[in-house]
């Protein structure tokens, strides 16, 4: 496992433009089924990275596709780790958290569906701000192997 | 409409129609499914059956698109049905709780039956 897991750590760089998302997807989905989760599980971490990004080019750089994401996988015995790194205003996306499916299904207009989806594929979620030491805003998405 | 959707249309008697949905819906192509939507219903149509049969994947922007449409064809007395997901599809689907509130079933036929009925019951 841990040669495999040497393998998969890898980084792209995007611009916050949607039609990266392909990229995202492949990139994703790719070191997913390397890693051994199933097709169906591998869509859904692909999905919940992709709708990080998305929120990203939204609501931090207001679709600015000067502006840029990291991605950068990694893995250990446990799981697979995304971390999603951008330069724009912090936002804590795990203060909204845990979201009521029930409301999501009454409010059928609004929005916060993409970090419901977030939130119900990836085991945890964790935020940094940027700040003195570290000069990038960092999300980080972890699903376990099991 | 971007390369990596693609959407094509049935008209199936009075006010119903079939939306065959093929390819990649995301954030990207999302406003393409919109605005086919929005034309649909500008003709009148109030019951939509989306199949779902080609659709190689979906994020929240794809089924955003539903969820701003469902409210208004229900106030009016329509509604949208889903037919033929592949099983990655619906595991998204089943995920956001979706199948609790729409219909999902295997065949266009079987929706459209339950279309029927529902026009059965809002006629009586």
């Amino acid at each position: 496992m841990n040669n495999i897991i040497n393998k998969i750590s890898d980084k792209i760089t995007i611009k916050a433009d949607l039609t990266e998302l392909d990229r995202v997807r492949s990139f994703i989905q790719n070191a997913s089924l390397s890693l051994g989760f199933d097709a169906i599980t591998s869509n859904l971490i692909a999905l919940a990275v992709e709708e990080a990004c998305t929120n990203l080019f939204k609501h931090s750089y207001n679709f600015d596709k000067s502006k840029e994401v990291s991605i950068t996988l990694s893995a250990d015995s446990k799981g697979m780790e995304i971390l999603i790194e951008d330069d724009g205003p912090s936002f804590d996306p795990t203060a909204l958290l845990p979201i009521d499916a029930e409301k999501i299904h009454k409010n059928l207009k609004k929005g916060g569906l993409g970090l419901f989806l977030i939130s119900k594929v990836m085991d945890k979620i964790y935020y940094f701000p940027k700040d003195n030491t570290n000069i990038r805003n960092r999300l980080i998405l972890f699903k376990n192997f099991v | 409409m971007t390369e990596k959707l693609s959407i094509n249309s049935q008209k199936i008697g009075k006010q119903l129609e079939i939306i065959f949905v093929k390819g990649i819906l995301d954030a990207h192509s999302a406003p393409d499914l919109e605005k086919f939507v929005a034309e649909t219903i500008a003709q009148g149509n109030i019951y939509l059956l989306f199949n779902l049969k080609e659709l190689d994947y979906i994020s929240s922007a794809g089924l955003g698109v539903f969820m701003a449409f469902v409210e208004d064809l229900r106030n009016r007395g329509g509604d949208i049905k889903f037919a033929e997901l592949t099983e990655k599809i619906y595991s998204i689907f089943e995920l956001l709780g979706f199948h609790l509130i729409f219909d999902i079933v295997p065949t266009n036929d079987q929706a459209i039956e339950l279309f029927n009925q529902k026009k059965l019951r809002t006629n009586e």
